[in-house]
């Protein structure tokens, strides 16, 4: 064991104590954190597909569950889980849309679990979650044709994201489709920074559970990602005073 | 029953994801070994989910096809030549219509899209300043104009001499890279929390609640 | 002074005290001099008549008394003749039994009936301290009477519960037993199967089939003459058998001093029993006699015996069979020899007239106390009767009818009686006296709602001849209807026995034929007959507040005259003349108002109970004492008048006079107390009735102002509970605020907008035309086509790369490389960024093509094979690489970082074995790679990743890298991903970088050669400044628009 990986070992580990100690304190002193205007339009988008009767569209990104994009598209996951069981009240199911394989079993059973939570009477329909294409712009050309003619109202672009998009963001807009994005990768964020209204940016994806009450551990993480940060900031700092006095 | 699945589930996940995280950062060889067979496991999986992937796009197509919804068409195109590819996977008699496929489908259309992004890019940083006068939007447009002005060279003139060279380079080098550091360290500390949040069962993404 | 005796007990009391030290009972009197000083005329007339002694006239130089109705004010007893003014105004007016039994018709059996069990209104018994003050007893010689009646039959059933009122008259013996002394045995009741209850209880029938008739209240009793012949009396009994044959009845005797069939029974059963004539008259029958003498005759006395409510009941049969030999004169058994039963005057009548008004003595002749007769406990009124020291004053007619009794027992005396002149009211008296029997006897109740026919008898058609007489006068004289419907009286042997008082009262000289004896009674009639002059309204006005115990005075009748009389009117009937409308209308379970003296009917009818001490008022079955209310006030003023003696003894012993809530509840009157006569008096039985009824409810309030003035038992209300103000006035307008009403219509718009729809917001429509990005797309295909084509060269390429630059390092790694070495080639970009890709990795390929670099190709992406194969197409003119020989295609790669991880750790085992191509690693191409069967990536010579994406390049930095060790990763990216990856360049982690198009331009240029990137450089610089252009005019242009939108905003805010 080098002194590398027990370094990052030791890393976790205090993010795991942090997590389990926020998340205790979340139930008693619930943290309030700054209002990002993405998370109240998709909040808002929501309420009004239901009451219009319009779908909702979320689009997962083609990450791969294997690598470290997988953490967005499991925070995707996890919000998609709470709009669908909203949306799947109106009249309208909520479709999902994705490039990877793998993320797109999740994402059946992750609508099939908000479908049954609000509607186990009615039997879950497999296809709306639906696998639109294997590479970027194959899924990006996948999921605008899907969502032209299902009547979208809201899209909600959350995950791991190229270039591609844009493509996605300027077909919703010129279709009236509310669209609100985030992408843990820099060149969507870049290309969605121009060509969408409502973004998140940079780690701002992670705090989606947090924002939509998906659980005092979504909070309490948000708590330990500002903690860490703090703290490599601070590394970082040190490490450049250090590196400038010679001593690195 | 279900609550049973659903703790072996979490179970499972946990487990995999100490061994995983342990291999990374302990080199014991039981623990390696332990993690590369997960790997490889997983590794099959992803295989295995192309193929149910390939399945759901089959389906999802079909039934429209099947409904007669107004773009079964295009569905019908996708099915064909998705059978056709399949087809020329397998025989190598086929094998020269994957290039022709490749070369006479996949990469224009892709390469088109591209080409459309371009101009979507280009239409949305005209209409920026309209939808976000911000200091923000100023300095994207400028970043954009000097890094384009860098990158590219003017006729008899060359490239730019400073901007090409220097300020592109501060631009992309120290600007970007600082901001683009930055962000990545965050998405970095998400992730890790995401993955704690795996790891002590608050998210479950493979069953549902 | 004499002491003065208890009409009830008999027992002497001082003369100064006015209630019994005994028993209770009252003995105020009347202030008159004499009993017969407040007699009305009429009746002293009879007396004057058949006595020798004058009779008393009436003292009209007293003040009419008007008559008070009950509660008015505080009478010493109430006016309960007062209430026949409200018989002709309500179907539910209530007669007196006594009066009804007059006629000879009881009252509806059903409402008298009612409750059998209910106390007797009269229940004198001796042990009570609660007896009516003015009750004198009966004369002793009222047994006279009785003894003269036919004997009863002998009954062999005892005495019904309905006699009781009789048994009131008895003292209780030794035994305490009441009506013990009655001749059961002797009495046949197949022959008083008709009589009322009280007259077979007298003769001792008890029950009878007969229907259990009411008992008769006392005050129901008329007056009996005293005066009256005996003729008249030997008449009764065949009257009495059954009501239909009440012409044939085959006891009937002749109309002229025949002796009625009842009253000849009563003497033949009397005689049978043999016991029967030593049985103890009773004591109202007694006192009647008596008090019948004293008074000077008693007009009409046997007319009123004929309806009077007494001979309605049974118990008149027990009356002739406890005395027997009364009317019974033709079985010798007439104590009285000369003088047959039925022309006996009957002992009460006898006791009337020899009653001393002023004082009561008992009658020992009669062989039973005064208070107990052979019918048991006689009522108070009754054994008042008896009471020569009763306080009571008789009247006149009563008076005179005792004087003359022993005459008047006599068969001769009656029609003598009727040889005095008759007039059609006297014809009546004797007619009514006549049917006195029969019609009781044969009393039927007449169906509710039954009205009279022509032709058809009246209900009363034993309405005395008297007041049948009386009504035709008030007819002629007024101009009332005629009677009719009068059937003639087989007694008509009566009219000439018409009493005097009777005769006195009529003044008219109607024929008699015209009026028959046995006038059916008609409401008009009767009403006539009551009617009488005006009387102060004021009299008559019930809820004035009257002083108790205010007696009657005889004045009341002043301004009543009898048309064709000596112009004199008797004072009662010159009260009821006087008296109004009467208000007093009897109201069902009402008690009347207290303190006014009632008469009997109106007693009832304010209590609600019957005179008989029933539950339910006694119906007025007598049309004529109903008919018309105009004629009530002259009922009321009749029977308000004087009462004979004998009536005045019916007061119940037991019965307290009605004053005594009155004197609680009066208020101070200025009029003086009246002085009511001896008779009237004697009408307070009903006072113990009421009393009793009265005592039984809650203390009675008597309202004395408002419009519930003199009415009694109205709710209290306790001060405080209602308040005395007007209400509180609340605006019938909603009195709302401002925020209210602003509330108000916000609520009123939400539920208005719900009516209306809510349109959605639509949707912008997809223009598929648009010109901007149109325009945009033009210029960029323009310029890169022109450009392209042309093949021009205007744009120069960039300046050699440095060593130290990133190019230069990549050159220089690739240069390193040893001829024929393994390379790694990582495709890991997409299809459409084939052209920048190719452009960048074209020239890195052909100069390790140049070095004769077996090439390893694997992807992260599926199509990444497929893209080597593009790319290594477009060098298979100048390089002849084959695949298997020259370069080898590993395969897809999947699990993203994972499965770099694991290549990079285990290559051979995690691709480049399949079936159809084998082991790869074994081939040619990679058989240097596996050393010592250790396959490793650090056996390649290099990696070079090649991947537009800076995450894909950051796995394969970060997850295989490090496995590398000392061989070189060299990367061609994307110009998108060149800030992500050059940090990697320059920490030294790549050895190389080769950045899109311009890198491959520049490693063009260091390799000496053209390519595809110097083709398109032209092109693609062009489009770079016509982006350039286009960003920079349309950013100022959208920046222009937007102040100007803003500009435009604000001034609209400002506006």
């Amino acid at each position: 064991m080098n002194l590398t990986g027990l370094i990052g070992l030791g890393f976790v580990a205090f993010s795991a104590i942090c997590l389990a100690i926020f998340a205790v304190a979340q139930h008693r002193a619930p943290f309030t954190f700054r209002k990002i205007p993405a998370f109240s339009r998709i909040q808002h988008s929501v309420r009004l597909l239901v009451e219009n009767g319009s779908r909702l569209h979320f689009s997962l990104g083609n990450a791969s569950m294997l690598g470290t994009d997988g953490a967005s598209a499991l925070v995707g996951l996890a919000l998609l889980r709470r709009l669908g069981e909203i949306t799947s009240l109106g009249d309208r199911p909520p479709i999902a849309t994705t490039g990877n394989a793998v993320l797109n079993l999740l994402a059946q059973d992750t609508l099939r679990a908000a479908h049954n939570a609000v509607m186990p009477e009615d039997p879950f329909d497999m296809t709306n979650a639906r696998l639109t294409g294997f590479t970027p712009f194959s899924y990006a050309a996948g999921v605008m044709a899907s969502t032209q003619k299902e009547n979208i109202s809201s899209s909600v672009l959350i995950g791991n994201f190229g270039s591609e998009v844009g493509l996605l963001a300027e077909a919703a807009s010129s279709q009236g489709v509310t669209v609100i994005s985030a992408s843990d990768n820099l060149i969507a964020q870049a290309v969605l920074y121009v060509t969408s209204s409502d973004m998140l940016v940079g780690e701002e994806l992670f705090a989606a559970g947090a924002y939509n009450q998906a659980g005092s551990a979504h909070a309490a993480s948000l708590i330990v990602q500002d903690v860490l940060r703090w703290l490599i900031i601070l590394a970082l700092l040190a490490g450049a005073g250090l590196k400038l006095a010679g001593l690195l | 029953m279900k609550r049973i699945f659903a703790m072996g589930e979490a179970v499972i996940a946990i487990s995999v994801g100490v061994i995983v995280l342990l291999g990374y950062f302990i080199d014991i060889p039981a623990i390696s070994i332990f993690r590369i067979i997960l790997f490889k496991w997983a590794v099959i999986l992803a295989g295995v989910a192309v193929l149910i992937g390939m399945w759901n796009l089959f389906s999802n197509h079909l039934k429209k096809i099947r409904e007669w919804k107004p773009d079964s068409f295009y569905s019908f195109t996708l099915l064909f030549f998705m059978l056709l590819t399949i087809m020329a996977s397998f025989s190598p008699a086929l094998q020269p219509l994957q290039s022709g496929l490749l070369n006479g489908i996949m990469v224009p259309v892709e390469i088109s899209l591209l080409a459309v992004l371009s101009v979507t890019l280009l239409l949305a940083s005209l209409r920026l300043l309209q939808v976000r006068r911000d200091l923000a939007s100023i300095l994207f447009m400028a970043t954009t104009l000097l890094v384009l002005l860098g990158m590219g060279s003017w006729p008899y003139i060359g490239q730019l001499p400073i901007i090409s060279t220097w300020v592109r380079s501060f631009v992309t080098n120290v600007l970007a890279v600082g901001g683009a550091r930055g962000i990545l360290i965050g998405v970095a500390l998400g992730t890790l929390t995401t993955g704690l949040r795996i790891f002590f069962g608050v998210d479950r993404p493979y069953g549902g609640k | 002074m004499s002491d003065l005796v208890c009409p009830v007990c008999g027992k002497s009391n001082p003369n100064t005290v006015e209630v019994c030290q005994y028993c209770g009972a009252s003995l105020k009197r009347s202030s008159a001099a004499s009993g017969t000083s407040d007699l009305p005329g009429w009746l002293k007339d009879i007396r004057k008549s058949t006595n020798a002694e004058p009779a008393a006239t009436p003292d009209t130089t007293r003040p009419a008394q008007p008559i008070e109705p009950a509660g008015a004010k505080d009478v010493p007893f109430p006016d309960f003749l007062a209430g026949l003014s409200n018989l002709s105004d309500e179907e539910d007016d209530e007669s007196p039994d006594w009066l009804n039994n007059l006629r000879g018709v009881l009252p509806d059996p059903p409402l008298i009936y009612a409750a059998p069990s209910m106390p007797r209104p009269a229940q004198p018994p001796a042990a009570s301290t609660e007896k009516p003050p003015e009750q004198p007893a009966a004369p002793p010689a009222e047994n006279k009477v009785f003894e003269q009646l036919p004997a009863a039959q002998p009954q062999a059933e005892p005495q019904t519960p309905n006699t009781d009122w009789l048994k009131a008259f008895d003292l209780p013996d030794s035994s305490g037993s009441v009506g013990s002394d009655i001749p059961d045995a002797e009495i046949d009741p197949a022959i008083y199967a008709d009589l009322p209850d009280w007259m077979a209880s007298l003769a001792g029938l008890g029950g009878q089939s007969t229907p259990a008739q009411p008992e008769p209240s006392v005050f129901e009793q008329s007056p009996a003459p005293a005066n009256e012949p005996v003729d008249w009396l030997s008449s009764l009994g065949g009257d009495f058998t059954a009501e239909d044959n009440f012409a044939t009845s085959e006891s009937s005797a002749p109309v002229a001093g025949e002796t009625p069939d009842w009253m000849a029974r009563m003497s033949s059963s009397q005689a049978e029993s043999g016991t029967v004539q030593n049985q103890p008259e009773p004591d109202w029958l007694a006192s009647l006699s008596s008090s019948a003498v004293e008074s000077g005759g008693m007009p009409g006395a046997k007319e009123d015996l004929q309806s009077s409510a007494l001979l309605g009941s049974d118990d008149w049969s027990g009356l002739r069979g406890s005395t027997p030999g009364v009317f019974d004169a033709s079985e010798g058994n007439n104590p009285n020899p000369g003088v047959s039963a039925l022309d006996e005057t009957p002992d009460w009548i006898t006791n009337l007239q020899g009653s001393d008004p002023v004082s009561y003595e008992p009658d020992t002749k009669g062989g039973s106390s005064p208070a107990v007769s052979p019918f048991g406990e006689l009522p108070d009124w009754m054994t008042n009767l008896r009471d020569p020291a009763a306080t009571l004053e008789k009247p006149d007619w009563l008076a005179n009818l005792n004087s003359s009794t022993p005459d008047q027992t006599s068969s001769a005396n009656i029609p003598q009686a009727a040889e005095t002149p008759v007039t059609p009211l006297e014809n009546d008296n004797s007619a009514w006296l006549a049917n006195l029997g029969g019609s009781a006897l044969d009393y039927k109740a007449p169906v509710s709602g039954q009205t009279l026919e022509s032709g058809q008898p009246a209900p009363f058609a034993d309405q005395p001849d008297w007041l049948s007489s009386l009504q035709n006068s008030q007819d002629a004289s007024f101009g009332d209807n005629p009677k009719q419907n009068q059937p003639e009286s087989h007694e008509t042997s009566f009219r000439d026995e018409v009493p005097d008082w009777l005769t006195s009262l009529q003044g008219i000289s109607t024929p008699v034929d015209s009026v028959p004896a046995q006038a059916q009674p008609e409401p008009q009639s009767i009403s006539d007959w009551k009617s009488a002059p005006s009387v102060p309204d004021e009299a008559l006005k019930p809820n004035e507040p009257q002083t108790q115990n205010q007696p009657f005075e005889p004045e009341d009748l002043e301004g009543f005259s009898i048309p064709g009389g000596t112009g004199e009117l008797p004072d009662w009937l010159a009260r009821v003349s006087q008296a109004t409308a009467v208000e007093n209308k009897p109201v069902q379970g009402q008690v009347p108002a207290a303190t006014a003296p009632k008469t009997p009917r109106q007693q009832a009818n304010e209590s609600g109970q019957s005179m008989i001490g029933t539950g339910q008022p006694v119906r007025s079955e007598v049309p004529g004492l109903a008919s018309e209310s105009g004629n009530d006030q002259n009922i009321d003023s009749i029977f308000s008048m004087e009462t004979p003696d004998w009536l005045s003894n019916f007061l119940p012993a037991a019965s307290q006079p009605v004053s005594a809530p009155s004197e609680k509840d009066s208020t101070p009157n200025d009029l003086p107390a009246a002085e009511l006569p001896s008779w009237v008096q004697a009408l307070r039985p009903m006072e113990s009735v009421v009393e009793e009824t009265s005592d039984n409810d809650e203390p009675q309030n008597v309202e004395n102002e408002g419009p519930l003035a003199g009415l009694r038992s109205v709710l209290p209300t306790q001060p405080g509970l209602t308040v005395a103000k007007a209400p509180r006035a609340y605006a019938n307008e909603l009195l709302i605020n401002e925020t209210q009403h602003a509330q108000s219509a916000l609520l009123e718009n939400l539920i208005n907008s719900e009516k209306n729809p809510q349109l959605l917001p639509k949707r912008p429509k997809v223009s598929r035309i648009q010109p901007v990005r149109w325009t945009i797309a033009a210029v960029l295909l323009l310029v890169v086509f022109i450009f392209a084509g042309l093949g021009s060269n205007v744009f120069p390429s960039p300046a050699t790369p440095g060593e130290t630059s990133a190019v230069g390092m990549f050159l220089n790694t690739v240069g390193n490389l040893p001829d024929n070495a393994p390379v790694l080639v990582i495709m890991d970009y997409q299809p459409g960024f084939a052209g920048e890709m190719e452009s960048a990795l074209g020239p890195v390929l052909e100069n390790l093509m140049n070095k004769k670099a077996r090439l390893a190709f694997v992807s992260t992406s599926p199509v990444g094979g497929l893209m080597a194969d593009r790319l290594l197409s477009k060098f298979s003119t100048s390089y002849s690489y084959q695949i298997g020989q020259q370069y080898v295609k590993l395969g897809y790669l999947p699990g993203g970082a994972g499965g770099i991880k694991v290549f990079a750790d285990q290559p051979a085992t995690t691709l480049g074995q399949d079936t159809r191509s084998g082991n790869l690693w074994d081939t040619p191409v990679l058989k240097d790679v596996t050393i010592n069967s250790v396959t490793s990536l650090a056996n390649f010579a290099a990696v070079i990743v090649a991947t537009d994406n800076p995450d894909i390049g950051r796995l394969w930095i970060e997850q295989a890298q490090p496995v590398l060790g000392a061989k070189p990763m060299l990367m061609v990216v994307s110009a998108q991903a060149e800030p992500m990856i050059q940090p990697y360049f320059q920490s030294g982690q790549i050895s190389g970088l080769v950045t899109g198009m311009e890198g491959g331009l520049l490693y063009e240029s260091a390799l000496g050669k053209s390519g595809q990137a110097r083709t398109y450089w032209d092109a693609y610089s062009a489009a770079l400044l016509v982006a350039e252009l286009i960003i920079i005019i349309g950013g100022f242009w959208s920046l222009r628009a937007g102040l100007r939108a803003r500009r435009a905003g604000q001034e609209q805010d400002e506006v």
